[in-house]
């Protein structure tokens, strides 16, 4: 925070306390101990700046004994009763890791000795200054405690709903919108600028409410339509259409930092993610009731009437970026919850309470206390990735038959699959044995002892660290050391017996938790597990998830590694940790490492080695994908999903960490609400026999969405408000506190807001009153007495232009080509990344996929979001961060954009996409091609003027820069992709 | 990147004040003075316009631009400028120590020695390993940080830190911060670039010169030492110049008309001029980039020679040009990738380390060398360093591998008003720990950006309720006893 506090020094009384009295110790600390802390503390716990502001940090003052006593953060530095167990002497000695001072080194010996003695005389201080404290002046105190004002303040006290002022002009007094914003204009004496052209209506309409311009055709249908309810019909037909969905889903994405991989050193992919995203489409799309819409994301698995869809919702407390290697896992977990309570109370609240994690919170009525109050709502959940699943099947509705029947199915299929597999294997490996015998030769892979980095049991057995019982959560992860962790050691196998195995190390319960490590000098390029397993096993290199297998098999396997195993290698030692799991009958396990093996695969699915026709390794590698989806069946029914678990009913206690640290336990608080709002406990009924979560999270959400809350409908109406007229109410959408801006309109939003509670959370419902309104349907024009008098437009007495975001563009570059994919929901895909983009990813090639063409085609709000890897036509277009809630969105204007509208590869292939459209809808028709252009990207028919210069600039193209016709007419292509008229709404 | 009236939306970042500056500018053009910071202190001398125009520094300026030289992966401090003469006999003998590097905590390791000589070199008698005999030719100029120490010993989080300051991705990076609190110099160039290793970027790929919560126009500008620098700055096949201009003609044409009637969107105005900086850039850039041009003695210099050096020496002799032409901050990377693609050396220590250290070593030389022949070593800061150190154990059972340390490691920075010729801090007799006048990443971004005019406890940005600082909210004090 900014310096806030003022300094006025305290009246320097000659005060003598009782325990400094003692004059022997007053001249022991005056010469031996005084200059110590001076040199060392005095500066940072209140001493002062170079600015003459003083620092107290921690809250620690020790230019005094009082200060000593009194203490900081962390508690009074000295323990009267004990002063060896002073805290003092604690972080001096750099015992504790995670507090010691003074921080650029530990004092010599010497020294700290000098500072224990005084410690064990009773700390006593020089008289004159024994009491001396800074004093701290905080002006914004006013505004941090509850108080009147605090109480009174426009968001923190109860919605008022006054009835719409009455208004002279009968064109504005029929919508309340409307009465609320002229009533305002009256009262300056400013005129609105009159309603725009109806062509311009519609523009602005398409793309405020499914993001894609209207065509020609539809903008002549509205302009020849004479009904009354002519406008009402559009807003209707609009807001019915999918694609609404679409576009109002990507403005929440913003607000919950929606992203499909976990960033930080690997930025893996969240599995499953997009089914959030298609969870919000399908809210918005059905108008779910917004209180619904919220509870379902913040305890869609504790509902009564719970959902798959209300449980996918609850993946919103996944998106996060998510460390899965922390240097601290304590503090990273939670740094995990305070990146969701920030998204949760600015998202739903408006509250920015992540402020008062470390402190009281310094411009708002939230003291520490209520942060972790509200995060103990949270406190139950799972953390990431515990033992590497990051996923849930949520099971749909199916009958026990059904699901045999299913699984024999499954079982007969993959019969068939193996034995064709079989057939073809043996087939290639003949022909390699005839066209190149030295290959072939290799193929079995004889074992020599250096291929081997882990030997199975058949050779010589590994020893492996093992446990039965269940590991601490990072038990996975390179940093994990068995050894420290009391595990034992036992070679390979483990278990009892299995056909043609017999187990050294006996296991016998159900499951295991195995470990071991191996060296690698230089990456191989493949990798041959040798497997046997029996039943299900997880397989985690160095802390990555890279395989698994389950069901029991007979004898060992060789399986190539998969990419992610080959990924996860790393120079140096690598740990590999196995859980294995038994249902039923014997169980044993052992693994072996062999490199640059050659499996029968192999020859089938490599070319070069030419042992199969092609279509034979087509449908090879077709039933090898098979296979892997007949054991996803086989495992459950359902579907999976990214959802939020909890440890069980009973969370951890939640305690007040001191600074922020995780480390620094506090007291131990529990669920409840915001001191500025009552600060009541949170009434949270004992969870029902065999419930998996502790109901927190839906008390929560009940209170969120009473009906009188207020700030849960404010915030949403703002948001709706913002994104249709330019900017909110109340500009700052995350932040209705005293830092944030009050609302220009605040009866208007008051009244928006109870309108929304008593239309049952409707959505919709708010879209149609302010789209219906004269306000929503103002031309974008100026007016110069209005402009004077206010030129920010805080009265609305015009319509705020707007440019198109980046995913707008995009979309309507593919519309006008007609190229546009429109297929909804599903998986995401990836487009075209430049190379020069892909080149800054540390993998070759980042992980980043292709997308048939087609598919490369759809909407953008269906393109993979990776978080270290993003397209440049969306970052260059001010696309929201990734990492952090976004409001509202930056509209930039630089001239990279400039580079990428004039020479980027995706620029010009749709230039060319839309040359070659207009060319062929009207062959050898110059001018008709231009004109068709024109109606594709800017949705109107260009004039005599524009039809002349267009045609001059496509003739100068082919004569002047003798470019052929086609050519000329994509250069005109590019051009109008970057009109003004094209980037910008009016 | 540099903008005309640049963005009338923010996110998140609205306060009042800024609302206040936005009446007074007209609803499109932003108050950038506002976002700076709420006590003020830049409130005077900024552009409401363009956020990449110059702007007046908090306090006097030592520097104007910084090179950061990123040895990614993690340089072993004790194989290269801390020199502990006392480990080489205990090579292959267990000690206890407390470590933590990748591999977790230990409490004991088997020493491996240095695996290379030290000498003095110099009037500072500085002791450097025969890794880096060009460098060493220079100590006197160098100012080492013996007792650097960062809050991660992974690779994920502590780059995160070494470039934004914090362990969680979503901050602005250091680059960012400079671009926002100074502007550019030259806006036909980027004021913030990355240059990447050939064998790709770090890893977290564009988190690393992120603008966080900031606007995109703060985010580092990736360049390329051959072909095209920076994406979509050459036209594509086909497309020429004189073809470019007259398309450039008809859009002004076109969006001239369309402006009629809507002057007061200063944004319109605003994106035809970006068309024409764009233009100007692309005619700019080539030159600015032009390293094949040097003369050959300077190509010498730098080891510019076909050779290993070569690809460095180009990135470096190029982070030279820019710095003449005004950028702010060029960060150029050793290292990209995974494992032995950098300094990560934990299998064969010396095999990876002769391998970048030569390839780097004449470069870094031959910049020093370079920018003070043309005095601009005085206002140019120069910084050596990775996201932290080596351990002084094995780590594993056999081999010469060694893990992450976090707990000390060395940097050094150059020039840009430091004072050469000097070291400062200790780590323990084994090099495992800082333990004498102990540095954070904090206060190491303190000194940055001191020395570049800004004051790092009062140069913040609001967003989410809270004035961010790069040192954190806390703040934290340069290193004077570096300053010259």
């Amino acid at each position: 925070m900014k310096e806030l506090r003022l300094i006025a020094i305290a009246s320097l009384l000659p005060v003598l306390s009782p325990c400094a009295s003692g004059s022997e110790g007053v001249e022991f600390f005056r010469k031996e101990v005084k200059p110590i802390l001076e040199e060392n503390c005095f500066k940072c716990h209140g001493g002062l700046d170079d600015k003459g502001h003083p620092k107290v940090r921690g809250g620690l003052q020790l230019l005094s004994r009082k200060g000593l006593m009194i203490g900081g953060d962390h508690g009074p530095a000295i323990n009267e009763s004990d002063p060896s167990q002073s805290l003092l002497l604690e972080v001096l000695s750099y015992a504790n890791e995670e507090l010691q001072m003074p921080p650029r080194g530990k004092l010599p010996e010497e020294q700290l000795a000098k500072i224990a003695r005084w410690v064990e005389m009773g700390a006593p201080w020089t008289p004159e200054d024994a009491e001396l404290m800074v004093e701290i002046h905080d002006p914004l105190a006013g505004v941090t405690t509850v108080n009147e004002k605090t109480k009174g303040h426009w968001s923190y006290k109860p919605m008022e709903r006054v009835d719409p002022p009455a208004v002279k002009d009968p064109a504005w007094s029929g919508n309340p919108v409307d009465a609320f914003v002229r009533a305002k204009l009256d009262e300056k004496g400013l005129q609105p600028v009159g309603e725009a052209s109806r062509a311009a209506l519609l523009r602005r309409l398409s793309y405020d409410l499914t993001g894609l311009p209207p065509s020609l055709e539809e903008i002549k249908a509205f302009e020849s339509d004479t009904s009354p309810d002519a406008w009402s019909k559009q807003v209707d037909r609009l807001l019915a259409s999918p694609h609404y969905g679409e576009k109002w889903a990507r403005h929440w994405l913003d607000i919950v930092r929606y992203a499909e991989s976990n960033g930080f050193e690997r930025d893996n992919e969240k599995p499953f993610v997009w089914r959030y995203r298609d969870y919000v489409i399908r809210s918005f799309n059905e108008d779910k009731p917004y209180d619904r819409f919220l509870t379902e994301q913040i305890a869609g698995d504790e509902l009564p009437d719970r959902t798959a869809d209300s449980q996918i919702a609850t993946g919103m407390l996944r998106l996060m970026a998510w460390d899965d290697e922390p240097a601290d896992r304590l503090q990273h977990f939670h740094d995990v919850l305070d990146d969701n309570i920030r998204v949760v109370t600015e998202g739903f609240l408006a509250m920015t309470a992540g402020c008062a994690r470390c402190h009281d919170h310094k411009g708002d009525p939230i003291p520490q206390s209520d942060y972790f109050k509200f995060a103990s709502f949270f406190r139950g959940i799972e953390p990431m990735g515990r033992g590497g699943k990051q996923t849930q099947r949520i099971p749909t509705a199916e009958g026990p038959e059904g699901r045999a029947k299913e699984l024999a199915a499954l079982d007969a299929e993959e019969k068939e699959i193996r034995a064709w597999m079989a057939t073809c294997e043996q087939g290639a490996l003949g022909n390699l044995q005839r066209t190149n015998p030295e290959l072939a030769s290799r193929v079995s892979g004889k074992g020599e002892a250096d291929r081997w980095l882990l030997t199975d049991a058949r050779t010589r057995p590994t020893s492996w660290h093992y446990t039965l019982k269940e590991p601490a959560a990072e038990w996975s992860t390179v940093g994990f050391r068995a050894d420290q962790a009391g595990w034992q050691q036992g070679l390979a196998g483990f278990g009892t017996a299995a056909p043609g195995v017999q187990a050294k190390t006996v296991w016998n319960g159900r499951e295991i938790w195995l470990q071991t490590t191996f060296g690698l000098e230089a990456i191989p390029k493949s990798l041959l597990i040798h497997l046997y397993h029996d039943e299900d096993a997880e397989i985690y290199l160095n802390g990555q998830p890279v395989l698994q297998v389950s069901r029991y098999v007979t004898a060992y396997q060789k399986i190539p590694a998969p990419p992610a195993f080959l990924a996860a290698l790393q120079t140096g030692r690598n740990v590999l940790a196995v859980h294995v799991r038994q249902t039923s009958g014997g169980q044993f396990f052992d693994l072996g490492l062999e490199v640059d093996a050659i499996v029968p695969a192999d020859v089938v699915l490599k070319p070069e080695f030419r042992a199969v026709s092609r279509p034979d390794r087509e449908n090879y590698r077709r039933k090898l994908n098979r296979l892997k989806e007949i054991d996803e069946l086989r495992k459950s029914p359902g579907i999976e999903a990214m959802v939020i678990t909890e440890v069980g009913p009973v969370p951890p206690p939640t305690h007040i960490h001191i600074r922020g640290s995780a480390h620094a336990e506090g007291e131990v608080v529990t669920p409840g609400f915001p001191v500025i709002w009552g600060g009541e406990a949170a009434e949270v009924p004992a969870p029902a026999e065999g419930a998996t979560t502790s109901g927190r999270r839906l008390a929560l959400s009940r209170w969120m969405t009473r009906p009188d809350h207020p700030r849960t409908a404010r915030v949403m109406v703002n948001r709706i408000w913002h994104h249709h007229f330019g900017r909110g109410l109340s500009p700052t959408p995350n932040d209705f506190g005293f830092l944030g801006t009050p609302a220009t309109h605040p009866e208007l939003l008051d009244w928006l807001a109870t309108e929304f509670v008593a239309k049952g959370w409707s959505m919709k419902a708010i879209h149609r009153l302010m789209l219906n309104s004269m306000t929503y349907r103002l031309a974008s024009s100026s007016e110069p007495k209005a402009a004077a008098a206010d030129p920010a437009n805080e009265l609305f007495w015009r319509f705020n232009p707007r440019r198109l975001t980046a995913e707008e563009l995009r979309d309507s570059m593919l519309a006008s080509t007609g190229e546009i994919n429109l297929q909804m929901g599903g998986p995401s895909v990836f487009i075209p990344m430049p190379e020069e983009v892909l080149a800054t990813s540390s993998t070759k090639g980042g992980k980043w996929g292709t997308s048939p063409p087609d598919q490369a085609n759809r909407r953008s709000i269906y393109a993979k979001i990776k978080r270290s890897l993003q397209p440049p036509m969306f970052t260059d277009f001010d696309l929201a961060d990734t990492d952090n809630p976004c409001p509202v969105r930056f509209t930039t204007t630089v001239p990279t954009q400039a580079l990428a509208m004039m020479n980027s590869e995706f620029v010009h292939d749709k230039a060319k996409a839309l040359a070659e459209r207009v060319a062929s809808e009207h062959p050898g028709d110059l001018q008709a091609q231009v004109r068709k252009a024109f109606e594709l990207v800017v949705a109107r028919t260009p004039d005599e003027s524009e039809l002349i210069r267009s045609l001059a600039f496509i003739g100068k193209m082919k004569n002047q820069h003798q470019l052929a016709p086609e050519l000329a007419l994509q250069r005109f292509a590019v051009a109008v992709f970057s009109f003004n008229e094209f980037f910008y709404l009016d | 990147m540099i903008a005309r009236p640049p963005f009338r939306n923010f996110c998140g970042r609205v306060h009042r004040r800024e609302f206040l500056h936005q009446i007074g500018g007209g609803f499109t053009s932003l108050a950038l003075a506002g976002m700076l910071s709420r006590d003020g202190a830049f409130a005077a001398g900024v552009s409401a316009a363009n956020p990449l125009a110059p702007k007046q520094p908090q306090i006097p300026a030592k520097a104007k631009s910084v090179i950061f030289l990123f040895m990614y992966g993690g340089p072993s401090h004790v194989d290269t400028f801390d020199y502990k003469p006392k480990m080489y006999a205990l090579d292959g003998k267990t000690v206890p120590i407390k470590t933590f590097g990748r591999g977790g905590k230990k409490n004991e390791g088997r020493v491996v020695g240095p695996k290379w000589k030290f000498k003095q070199y110099g009037q500072s008698g500085k002791w450097v390993s025969e890794l880096f005999p060009n460098v060493a030719g220079v100590v006197d100029d160098l100012a080492f940080i013996h007792s650097m120490t960062a809050d991660s010993p992974i690779h994920g989080s502590a780059m995160l830190m070494m470039n934004s300051g914090s362990l969680l991705s979503g901050k602005p990076s250091l680059g960012s911060w400079l671009n926002y609190g100074l502007g550019s110099l030259n806006e036909n160039l980027p004021g913030y670039v990355v240059m990447l290793d050939k064998t790709g970027g770090p890893i977290s790929g564009a988190k690393n010169w992120s603008s966080g919560f900031m606007p995109a126009s703060y985010q580092g500008v990736v360049f390329r030492s051959k072909g095209s620098p920076i994406l979509n700055l050459e036209n594509r096949p086909g497309m020429d110049r004189l073809q470019q201009r007259s398309l450039l003609d008809f859009l002004g044409d076109i969006n001239e008309g369309h402006l009629k009637g809507r002057e007061h969107n200063s944004d319109l105005a605003a994106r035809i001029a970006s068309y024409e900086l764009a233009y100007r850039m692309q005619a700019n850039a080539p030159e600015a980039i032009d390293v094949d041009n040097e003369p050959q003695h300077i190509k010498d210099l730098y080891g510019m020679d076909g050779g290993r050096t070569d690809d460095f020496a180009r990135k470096c002799i190029l982070a030279r040009r820019l710095v003449e032409r005004g950028t702010r901050f060029i960060q150029v990377y050793s290292g990209g990738a995974h494992n032995d693609d950098n300094w990560d050396a934990h299998g064969d220590l010396v095999k990876n380390h002769e391998f970048h250290a030569g390839n780097t070593d004449k470069p870094i030389a031959g910049l020093i060398k370079d920018l003070k022949q043309r005095g601009l070593l005085d206002e140019t800061l120069v910084i050596w360093g990775g996201e932290f150190g080596r351990q002084p154990t094995a780590e594993y059972a056999e081999g010469t591998g060694r893990d992450h340390n976090s707990a000390g490691f060395t940097m050094w920075m150059a020039g840009g008003g430091i004072k050469g010729g000097t070291s400062f801090g200790e780590t323990d007799e084994y090099g495992g720990a800082a333990v004498k006048d102990r540095v954070q990443v904090k206060n190491l971004h303190a000194t940055v950006l001191q020395q570049m005019g800004l004051d790092p406890n009062h140069l913040s940005y609001f967003y989410g309720g809270l004035d961010h600082k790069l040192v954190g909210v806390e703040g934290a004090d340069p290193i004077q006893e570096l300053i010259a």
